[in-house]
């Protein structure tokens, strides 16, 4: 079974994104923060992580996904950024520290079903 | 914020000495305390409204794909029906093939037992499915051999015993399934040779023992068999038909059901024009 990491400090947002991932055979785990996501996915190394940009704390999304892109046992963990709707620059900064995709909230989620079922091949 | 320093100005105007200022000056940064409060209401209220905002907007975007994916389900789900209706139709062609090789006594008796089911009064789905039931009624005869099947002539009574036979045969070859339309083609299969008088075969039924799809059909077939060119014999004229329907009332046929069909005999003959193409689907 394919595991994702889903990582958002609002806890409605990872459960929205947990039920609608349901269709589909995956192992969903979570983390509310950009250190708790460096964590687990040390430790679980999930086959993809839903990582929203904005977040509490020392390390935001950009900086978490940055940290995970750098380290050899976690680069291969393919990792989309949830980025707020309008923030154009979001995407730039993404690909930059090493993201795969980008997602925009409010999701549709037909299509965040589809780009993570084409994602996970 | 805007009313505070009126308030203060207030508040100075009643100055009266030093404690009197001093009190003043606590009640206003009481007031100031308010003012900070009420501001700080305000921000989260306005932080609220947002997220709410965010929360409608993901709502919508849900909405929206739930309304696709029912909109799509809908149509995948006609297709597969016309295509499973459609696949029946042409196994049906290919079992009368030998008979007539258009189809077309199948389809003007569909239709003659559907105009039928509705004029008793049947629920617009049971009607359907006889519709799509009632081709299937012949389609043991895949199972009788050509001599007798294509035979010009009268039958034997030998043959005529193996010529029965294609009711269960088709009954057989429709048993077990789970789909309404097939298990109610099983039904008519077996039983729209019975007659009301019970001197019918496979089981010699009489009366309401026969399934009424089955009473239905029964008539539907004769009627078209006797308005249509067999290798046995001309088509006979409508009148004559009739005729033959109505000495058989009570005999052959379900009494009320001979009556509901002379009642709506203009209706029935006017459905007999179909072609294959606007039958099915």
């Amino acid at each position: 079974m394919r595991k994702i990491l889903i990582v958002d400090d609002e806890p409605e947002v990872r459960r929205l994104v947990e039920v609608t991932l349901r269709s589909g055979d995956y192992e969903i785990l979570q983390a509310e923060d950009g250190e708790k996501a460096i964590e687990i996915a040390r430790s679980e190394i999930p086959d993809l992580i839903i990582m929203d940009v904005m977040m509490p704390g020392d390390i935001d999304g950009f900086e978490a996904t940055r940290i995970l892109k750098n380290s050899p046992e976690t680069k291969a963990i393919t990792i989309v950024m949830l980025t707020a709707r309008g923030q154009e620059d979001d995407k730039e900064k993404g690909s930059e520290v090493g993201a795969d995709d980008y997602f925009v909230k409010p999701f549709s989620p037909l299509e965040l079903i589809q780009k993570i079922e084409g994602l996970l091949g | 914020m805007g009313r505070l320093p009126t308030l203060r100005l207030k508040n100075e105007s009643n100055l009266m000495g030093k404690n009197d200022f001093s009190k003043d000056s606590r009640r206003f940064s009481q007031l100031e305390k308010y003012a900070q409060d009420l501001s700080n209401v305000y921000r989260s209220e306005r932080e609220k409204s947002k997220k709410l905002e965010t929360t409608y907007r993901q709502l919508e975007m849900y909405a929206d794909d739930m309304n696709k994916t029912i909109s799509e389900l809908r149509d995948s789900n006609q297709e597969l029906r016309e295509a499973y209706l459609d696949t029946i139709h042409r196994l049906v062609l290919a079992a009368e093939y030998k008979d007539e090789d258009t189809g077309d006594h199948i389809i003007r008796m569909s239709h003659y037992s559907a105009l039928i089911a509705e004029k008793l009064g049947l629920p617009a789905k049971e009607v359907q499915n006889i519709f799509y039931a009632a081709p299937m009624h012949d389609i043991g005869k895949i199972g009788i051999p050509d001599n007798i099947l294509m035979k010009p002539g009268k039958l034997t009574d030998e043959e005529f015993t193996t010529m029965k036979n294609h009711s269960i045969i088709g009954a057989n070859l429709l048993s077990y399934s789970k789909s309404e339309v097939l298990k109610l083609a099983e039904e008519i299969a077996i039983s729209h040779h019975e007659k009301w008088n019970g001197k019918g075969y496979p089981q010699g039924l009489s009366g309401d023992k026969i399934p009424l799809s089955g009473r239905i059909v029964g008539l539907a077939d004769v009627f078209d068999a006797l308005t249509s060119k067999r290798p046995y014999k001309n088509p006979f004229p409508v009148e004559k038909a009739i005729d033959i329907i109505k000495k058989e009332r009570g005999e052959h046929f379900d009494p009320h059901i001979v009556d509901v069909f002379l009642e709506n005999i203009d209706e029935i003959l006017s459905r007999s024009g179909f072609s294959i193409g606007c039958v099915f689907v």
